[in-house]
Order: structure tokens, then C-alpha cells, then sequence
């Protein structure tokens, strides 16, 4: 058992630990009361935020007080739900369309057309589409409710990438169906249905797994670009940045890794840490995601060669 | 004749593409609130081909923001009057397309050169060294490009601190644009994927029999290197073009933001009228399309007559 324990079992454990704790934390433990300053009477010393990591708070403050670790813990599960359910609904939506339609990507004009995905990147289409949506006067109410908000998001950044990935898997099927015994079946008089799910589902699986890990990256890098625009999975909240408002402060509502990312850039220059906190937790997901993916290509490949 | 007439093919569909993505807001937006209207958008669709037929008319809005002294007896208080105007977009948009496509197809550049250079000298390391930096490039890869972003900006100002000396402006300001710095940044994740794939397709390259063939000639390594084995793997680079441009693309949306620079996206993502947004939108991603596609015609008529 331990001996087929490979970097991909470990990777999945380790997401789900995150994925569990992250649940779990926030409804244990409240988040702590920010201290606005503190002041120490041997010393005679005043200290403001931002707090350095410390036994009270593990990786410190941000500049209002509030502690990072119960943010980035507390964020955990919406980054990686997000980004999760935004994969598969892209991976079952661009199966069914890959797979029913396989004629029509394979066709030169509707190809050519969505080429227009390979030369305009993904985020410019979902900023150009949601902005006017998500940003509103400062001091007045957002547009949408809530859950509205969540929905359209889930929808645009879904629809953004379902057909690439259509062309995808489209052309993997149909690369995969160039074989000889399907050729046969073929013959044998087996429809058009029962080749997909007997001959070629069973060879795209592997694929498909790969395909989603790699999805799931890009999926994680759109949600960054996007946050830096101030585009906020969950929706944003603006608040005046100074008495004349010459600035605008945007807040993520849930305590999401990218908003975090995109919300302490201001401090990249003046207290480093608070933003590297977010950064680092960032790019250890992704790391992750990326050597699971990684290993499972790997034995998919030792398999072909079997 | 028939390539030429496939090429032109492709541009207009190209073209098309993009102008329905251009469109794409009007799908969803309504006049307040969530609306889904195809006839809207078909509607929307045409504004944009009618309009885009008449590239003198396509106008720009550009916001400003005043700092006013009103006339008051008792208190002097300031407002801020944030005013909007509209200009023609053509001929000042021109600087700022060409800011924007130098980079990118500069930054273009600088990786490509970069990792067959990369590429070449690995090739000529040990076997042992090779595998190392297979290990530790697929690393790299792994990694946000944005961690590259803030990790080169605070170096840059890290080093400013300790010694004094400033390597890149870091930060567009009103005197000077920066350019070095951002370009750095752009090319190194592109740099970082194309000499990976380098090194994987040269590892399969080396196993094919003409290059046994060639060694057992008694041609000398570092000569069958250059000849046969880089040439023929920057010729398979090709194919991965497209992706590199879109990744260059991708993080110049972000770039720009993160750089402060004043480039086409500014532009773009501010209040525009769709058919400039069209108008904007092609003219970056046609000259991309056009070097992607004058590329490979390069590389494969070297190659063939290499064969």
C-alpha cells in the first residue's frame, strides 16, 4: 500500500488537510480583537500596526491589526473552492461540447474563430465584461446582491474558457479515435455513442485528469490577474481611501488568497512581510497543484509504455 | 496563391473573433442589473463593424481629475472635479500601441534568444548538471509569474538601499517611463518555458538516429550540437508560439497595473466606447497573430532547406 503512495496521493492529502482545516478553524476559534496599538510600560514603548509574526500573532498584522494567520487560514477554502468549481464546471462543460461537437472544432472556420482565445488573454475578457458589473459609486450599494454577484462571476470566468478547452479535448478525441480497433467498431456497425463511451472515454480519462490540474493553475493565476484589477472573487468592498477621496480602498469580502494578494500590494514597498505572507501561501498552493499534476503525467506515461 | 488565400482566411477570422469578444460586455449588461440579450448583442456586434469601417470616427474618453479652489468667504476647501472628455482616438494612440507591442515583442525576443542560448550551453554541460537543471527549471515553471514580479521589484529597491544605486526605475513616474524593468520581468517566465521545453525536446532529439549516425562519423559533439540538434529543436519550438504570446499578453494586463505604466490597457479597461475597445484590441493582437505566423514560416523554410 505504502509503496504505491506516490507524490500525487500526498499532494491530494495535503489539500484536503488545508481544505479541512480551514473549515473547521474559523468555527473554533473567532478572530482575534484588533489591538490598535500597544504599549509596554518597562519600556515606555508605543507600537502601531503592522505587528512582526509574533507568539500572539504567527505571521503578524496588517496595517488595521488584523491577524494574518486566521486570514490566510480562514481564506484557504475559498480560494481553493473557487478555483475548484470553476474547473470542473469548465472540464464537464467543454466534455460534453468536445465530445458531441467534435466535427465542428475540427472545422476551419469555427476553429479560426475561436483562435481569437489564443491571441486575447483570458483576463482582459472577463475584466472587460464584469467591470462595469462589480464596481459602483463609493458610498452607494453594489449593483447585485450577494449571491448574485457569486453567480455571474461563476459564469463568465466559466464560459471565458470552455471553448479553448473544447478545441482541446475535441482534438484529443479525435486524435485518439484515428486507432485501428475503432476503425473496426467502426465496421462492425457500433455507433457514434458507443465508441465514445466504450472506446474513447477509457484512453481520455488519464487525460483528463491532467488536463484539470492544468486548469486548475490557470484557473488560480486568472483569479490573481483578476484581483489586481481589484476584481474580487465574492465581490469587493469599497471604501474612501482618503478625506477627498482621491483614492478608493477595495476590500475582499471573503478573506480570498488573491484579494489578500491585490489588497497589501500598497505594503509591498514599505512593510514587505504582510504582502509575502498572502504570496508565499499562493505559490505553495499552486506548487502543489502543479506537482500532483506533474506526477501523474509521469506514471500515465510509465503506463503507455507498459 | 492558396497559402496566401488561407492566411488571409485566418486574419479575418481572427479579426471576427475578436470583435465578437469586444461585444461580449453587451451580452450580460443591461441598463441596470443582469440582463441576457442575444439581440442586444447582435445589435452591438454590428455598431462595432459599422463604426470600425470609419477608423477616423472612433473616439477616446479620458478622465481627469481637478484640484479646484471654489470661491468661498469663510472656509478655502478643496474639491476635486472629475471631468471627462472625449478625443479622437487616431493619431494619439499610436505611441502608446507601439509602448505596448515593443515590449511585448521585445520581451519576445530576449526570452527566445535566451533559452536556446540557455539551451545550447546545457547541452554541452555533463549529463549529471543536465538533470539538475531539468529538476530545477520545472520548478521555476511551477512557480505565479507574479512571485517573479514582486520578488525583481523588491530586489531592485532592495538593492537601492543598501548600496545607493538604481538599477531600473521600478515605478513609471510622470519624468521618466520605465522600460527595463518591466521588460526583464516579462521575458523571464516565457524564458523559463521555452528552455524547459528546449531541454525535454532535445532529450528525445538526441536519441533519433541521425545523430548517432553523425557521432559515429567522428563529427565532434559541439559541431553536431549547433548543426543539427538546435536547429532542428527551435523548428519544433514553433508550435508553442501562440501560447507564448498569450502568455506575454496575460501578464502585461498585469504588468501594466503593477509598473504603473502607461500603456494600452489603461485604456482599454477605463470607460470605452466598444468599438475602440475593438479598435485597441486588434491592433495588439495583429501584429502578434502576424509575427507568430512570420516565425514559423521562417523557421521551417530553414529547416527544409536544411533537409
Amino acid at each position: 500500500m505504502l509503496g504505491k503512495l506516490n507524490t500525487f496521493h500526498v499532494g491530494l492529502m495535503l489539500l484536503s488537510i488545508i481544505l479541512f482545516t480551514s473549515i473547521i478553524f474559523p468555527i473554533l476559534i473567532s478572530e482575534p480583537v484588533i489591538h490598535h496599538f500597544r504599549y509596554t510600560e518597562e519600556t515606555r514603548q508605543l507600537i502601531v500596526p503592522p505587528y512582526g509574526p509574533s507568539q500572539e500573532y504567527w505571521l503578524g498584522t496588517d496595517r488595521n491589526g488584523k491577524d494574518l494567520f486566521y486570514a490566510i487560514v480562514d481564506g484557504a477554502k475559498y480560494t481553493i473552492v473557487f478555483a475548484g468549481i470553476i474547473t470542473l464546471a469548465r472540464m464537464i462543460i467543454s466534455l460534453i461540447m468536445g465530445m458531441v461537437f467534435k466535427r465542428l472544432f475540427m472545422n476551419s472556420w469555427w476553429s479560426g474563430l475561436i483562435q481569437s482565445f489564443q491571441y486575447i488573454p483570458q483576463s482582459l475578457i472577463v475584466l472587460l465584461v464584469l467591470s462595469p458589473l462589480m464596481f459602483y459609486e463609493l458610498r452607494s450599494d453594489s449593483v447585485l446582491s450577494y449571491a448574485e454577484t457569486l453567480v455571474i462571476q461563476l459564469i463568465v470566468l466559466v464560459a471565458v474558457g470552455i471553448l479553448p478547452l473544447g478545441k482541446i479535448i475535441a482534438e484529443t478525441a479525435e486524435s485518439l479515435s484515428g486507432f485501428q480497433y475503432i476503425t473496426c467498431s467502426k465496421h462492425m456497425g457500433a455507433s457514434s455513442f458507443q465508441i465514445t463511451i466504450r472506446h474513447i472515454m477509457p484512453h481520455m480519462c488519464p487525460r483528463l485528469f491532467i488536463l484539470a490540474g492544468r486548469q486548475f493553475t490557470q484557473v488560480l493565476t486568472l483569479m490573481l490577474h483578476l484581483a489586481i484589477y481589484h476584481l474580487f472573487i465574492g465581490g469587493v468592498k469599497i471604501t474612501s481611501g482618503q478625506e477627498h477621496d482621491q483614492f478608493n480602498n477595495y476590500s475582499t469580502i471573503s478573506n480570498e488568497w488573491t484579494g489578500l494578494i491585490s489588497m497589501y500590494h500598497r505594503e509591498l514597498m514599505l512593510e514587505p512581510f504582510v504582502v509575502m505572507v498572502p504570496v508565499v501561501a499562493y505559490t505553495l498552493l499552486i506548487l502543489c497543484v502543479n506537482v500532483m499534476t506533474k506526477s501523474l503525467e509521469k506514471s500515465f506515461d510509465k503506463r503507455l509504455l507498459h | 496563391m492558396r497559402k496566401l488565400v488561407l492566411y488571409v482566411k485566418s486574419i479575418f477570422l481572427l479579426a471576427v473573433g475578436i470583435i465578437l469578444l469586444a461585444a461580449a460586455p453587451s451580452l450580460i449588461a443591461g441598463d441596470n442589473g443582469i440582463k441576457f440579450s442575444l439581440i442586444r448583442y447582435a445589435q452591438s456586434v454590428f455598431d462595432i463593424i459599422s463604426s470600425l469601417v470609419t477608423p477616423s470616427s472612433l473616439t477616446v474618453y479620458t478622465h481627469t481629475q481637478t484640484w479646484a479652489f471654489p470661491r468661498m468667504p469663510v472656509n478655502r476647501s478643496i474639491v476635486f472635479l472629475n471631468e471627462v472628455t472625449e478625443r479622437p482616438l487616431f493619431p494619439e494612440i499610436w505611441g502608446i500601441v507601439g509602448y505596448t507591442l515593443i515590449l511585448l515583442l521585445a520581451s519576445f525576443c530576449i526570452a527566445f534568444t535566451i533559452a536556446v542560448f540557455l539551451g545550447w550551453m546545457t547541452e554541452l554541460f555533463p549529463p549529471v548538471f543536465k538533470k539538475t537543471l531539468l529538476r530545477i527549471s520545472d520548478l521555476l515553471e511551477a512557480l505565479p509569474d507574479l512571485f517573479f514580479v514582486f520578488s525583481i521589484q523588491l530586489m531592485v529597491v532592495w538593492i537601492y538601499k543598501k548600496t545607493g544605486w538604481l538599477a531600473a526605475n521600478p515605478f513609471t513616474s510622470s519624468r521618466e517611463p520605465s522600460f527595463l524593468l518591466p521588460l526583464v520581468t516579462l521575458s523571464v517566465v516565457p524564458a523559463i518555458y521555452l528552455y524547459r521545453l528546449q531541454l525535454l525536446l532535445s532529450e528525445t532529439e538526441l536519441e533519433k538516429e541521425y545523430i548517432t549516425f553523425a557521432r559515429s562519423k567522428g563529427i565532434k559533439k559541439s559541431y553536431i550540437i549547433l548543426h543539427h540538434l538546435i536547429k532542428n529543436t527551435v523548428s519544433e519550438l514553433s508550435i508553442h508560439l501562440p501560447f507564448i504570446m498569450l502568455i506575454l499578453f496575460s501578464q502585461m494586463v498585469v504588468l501594466e497595473y503593477l509598473f504603473n505604466m502607461n500603456g494600452i490597457m489603461r485604456i482599454l479597461l477605463g470607460e470605452q466606447p466598444s468599438e475602440t475597445r475593438a479598435m485597441l484590441l486588434l491592433l495588439i493582437a495583429l501584429p502578434l497573430f502576424g509575427t507568430v505566423k512570420l516565425l514559423r514560416i521562417v523557421l521551417k523554410e530553414r529547416v527544409s532547406h536544411a533537409g
